[in-house]
């Protein structure tokens, strides 16, 4: 009778312990994932802040006043524009390149 | 007697102590059984759970939205309008401690600020007053170093529109209350529910809108014009790629919007559009087989009804085709096409373009047109050549849509998701063909020569009306414009200029016609969408070259050998 009463309390306080140290880990867990979900939130402001400042980076004014004092562009006109099939291929090229998918 | 009752008492007291004691403790035990072995179930219910019963208790739907206001999207995606947090600074005057000491820090921060003002916000008994409201995060940081206290921040929600005034009719603004109070802004009051998952999307090309702006700016300056619009519209849905009316405000700055710059010229107002209306009776006579494009008609004199005399404005005393009224743009050419056809299918077609009733559009700022009385003879002519009637330019582009893209009807969309196709046949496709020749014509060789951006087959019609002004109309007060058509062959876009009073300038040798004034705008615009809008441009033989020209020749083979 003494026996099983102490084996039973050893079992109650080994129980007891496991239980706590799962309910601490779990609370920790949650913790963790409060922050996180926290974290999310501020990174997805984050990005619509951004992409509303990349919208406004992009306005075409901007754009085009940039390219006009740095790239050495000018407009689009009509003569600028062709189909790539109106361009001539020289055979010779056409040659090398049979021979070489044929290696 | 009584002793020994009393240790029976006695007794029966410690039997009943025992008693209850012993049940105290059983309870006990039961009490702690239970316990534990909840417990124990507890763990083995931890120790058995899977691992998706423990995601699902533990993670929700982690959404961010800044609002329930629904962005606003052009056709390609781009952003236009959004709602930001940004953080508003008010204080709690009852905490300021010295508001001569808070003032002076805060004017430090903000110099722009009235020190007046400041001084009697702090130091007056209320407990909430805004000191400045949409803080960058630049100055919130400049607050906080600060450290006053008795200042507090407090998070608001902003409107905002990154392209500034680039759009201003189009998107409209929000009022202080965050509700919109023009343009698609008020359009989304009543209809922000469909909008939920994704955001609103137009229909307008901002890159196709930005040239349309900038060459609109630049003509209105050049000819120091009151006011201008711009508009480019899809023929075969309908759908405006773009949509300009100025003067304009920014609609980030709501607070200094005045009712002048928000007057959209495009949708709402109504003007005489003049010649520009030509092609519509044309073709209406032509369809009807009335008319042929061999037969010539009298326009030697100026025509008399009644006490009204109808005269041109380039008089060419002659007989005229049809095609040469459309490149001389004569009047009296018109008034004969209407004596020909009479005025009920002139009525009967424009009705059933809508000139008789506001478009259903998706922005609120629309207008009726402005109709005659009566639509009897004299009215049907002057109508015919664009006088006596009054349309907004929305209404002109609709209507040319139609002509030019194989006779449909169709109506004009902003919000992508409410476009429609075509409608029902007004015009059979061959007299809408004829109508692009025309109308390329005028361009080639008529009025309109300086609409032609080279090989994209511009095709149009130009227009200058005097505006009324106290009943008569003033030769001063013009509105000139040019509707385009490209590529004429296959039409696939319009584009509208008008300007509003234009002053001649020495390179328009004092004209402010539609042909010096619009036209060349609309051939910069076309010049600089047509690649946009994947429309290939041909290679056109020009008439006067002197040297040969590059682009006039037939492709050659590159010269690599």
């Amino acid at each position: 009778m003494r026996s099983t009463l102490l084996v039973g309390i050893v079992l109650l306080i080994g129980v007891a312990t496991a239980l706590f140290n799962i309910e601490h880990n779990a609370q920790f867990l949650r913790e963790q994932l409060q922050e996180t979900q926290r974290q999310i939130v501020e990174n997805k402001m984050e990005i619509h802040t951004l992409k509303a400042e990349w919208a406004y980076l992009s306005h075409p004014q901007r754009i085009r006043d940039m390219a006009q004092r740095y790239l050495d562009v000018g407009r689009i006109e009509a003569k600028h524009v062709a189909r790539v099939e109106s361009i001539a291929i020289r055979k010779q090229v056409v040659a090398v390149n049979e021979a070489q998918a044929r290696y | 007697m009584a002793v020994i009752q009393k240790v029976i008492s006695v007794d029966g007291l410690i039997i009943r102590s025992l008693t209850v004691c012993k049940q105290r403790i059983w309870v006990s035990l039961v009490l702690f059984a239970v316990s534990f072995s909840m417990l124990g179930w507890r763990i083995v219910e931890l120790a058995s759970m899977s691992g998706e019963g423990a995601q699902r208790m533990f993670t929700r739907n982690v959404t961010y939205t800044a609002s329930e206001r629904p962005n606003i999207v052009d056709r390609n995606g781009v952003l236009l309008a959004t709602n930001l947090t940004v953080a508003s600074l008010y204080a709690n005057p009852s905490k300021i401690l010295d508001a001569e000491e808070a003032t002076l820090a805060l004017l430090e921060a903000f110099p722009d600020l009235s020190v007046k003002q400041v001084y009697k916000a702090l130091s007056s008994d209320k407990q909430f007053m805004w000191i400045k409201r949409n803080l960058t995060p630049e100055e919130q940081k400049q607050v906080n170093r600060l450290g006053i206290p008795g200042i507090y921040f407090r998070e608001e929600e902003k409107r905002v529109y990154p392209h500034g005034n680039l759009l201003a009719h189009v998107m409209g603004f929000v009022g202080t209350d965050g509700k919109g109070m023009m343009g698609i802004e008020k359009y989304m009051e009543t209809n922000a529910q469909k909008y939920q998952e994704e955001p609103l999307q137009l229909t307008i090309d901002i890159r196709v809108q930005e040239a349309l702006y900038t060459e609109l700016e630049r003509a209105r300056a050049i000819f120091s014009a009151q006011g201008a619009v711009g508009i480019v519209q899809q023929v075969n849905s309908g759908e405006i790629m773009g949509l300009v009316s100025l003067p304009d405000f920014d609609p980030n700055n709501a607070s200094q919007i005045t009712s002048a710059s928000t007057f959209n010229k495009a949708t709402f107002g109504s003007y005489e559009l003049g010649s520009t209306m030509k092609p519509l009776t044309m073709a209406l006579a032509l369809d009807k087989k009335v008319l042929s494009l061999d037969e010539r008609l009298d326009a030697t004199k100026p025509l008399r009804v009644g006490r009204h005399s109808i005269s041109d404005h380039k008089p060419q005393n002659r007989w005229l085709t049809p095609k040469e009224i459309m490149m001389h743009s004569s009047n009296i050419g018109m008034a004969r096409i209407i004596e020909k056809m009479g005025e009920k299918p002139q009525e009967k077609f424009m009705r059933a373009l809508d000139f008789d009733k506001q478009l259903t559009f998706s922005l609120p700022e629309t207008s009726a047109p402005l109709l005659p009385h009566r639509w009897a003879g004299i009215q049907a002519m002057t109508i015919a050549f664009g006088h006596g009637i009054a349309l907004t330019p929305l209404h002109l582009t609709t209507a040319f849509s139609t002509l030019v893209n194989g006779g449909y009807k169709v109506v004009p969309a902003l919000v992508a998701q409410e476009s429609a196709g075509k409608g029902e046949q007004l015009l059979s496709s061959a007299t809408s063909r004829i109508i692009a020749r025309m109308l390329r014509d005028v361009v080639s060789e008529g009025t309109g020569g300086k609409a032609n951006a080279m090989g994209y087959r511009v095709g149009g019609k130009t227009g200058t009306a005097e505006k009324l002004v106290n009943g008569r109309y003033d030769r001063k007060a013009k509105i000139s414009s040019f509707i385009g058509v490209f590529p004429s062959d296959k039409p696939e876009y319009v584009v509208y200029v008008m300007l509003d009073e234009p002053q001649g300038t020495k390179d328009t040798f004092g004209y402010a016609t539609g042909g010096f004034t619009a036209a060349p705008a609309v051939g910069k615009i076309i010049e600089q969408i047509a690649p946009m809008l994947d429309i290939m441009p041909v290679q056109e033989v020009t008439e006067h070259t002197t040297q040969p020209d590059i682009s006039a020749q037939r492709p050659r083979s590159l010269a690599l050998n």
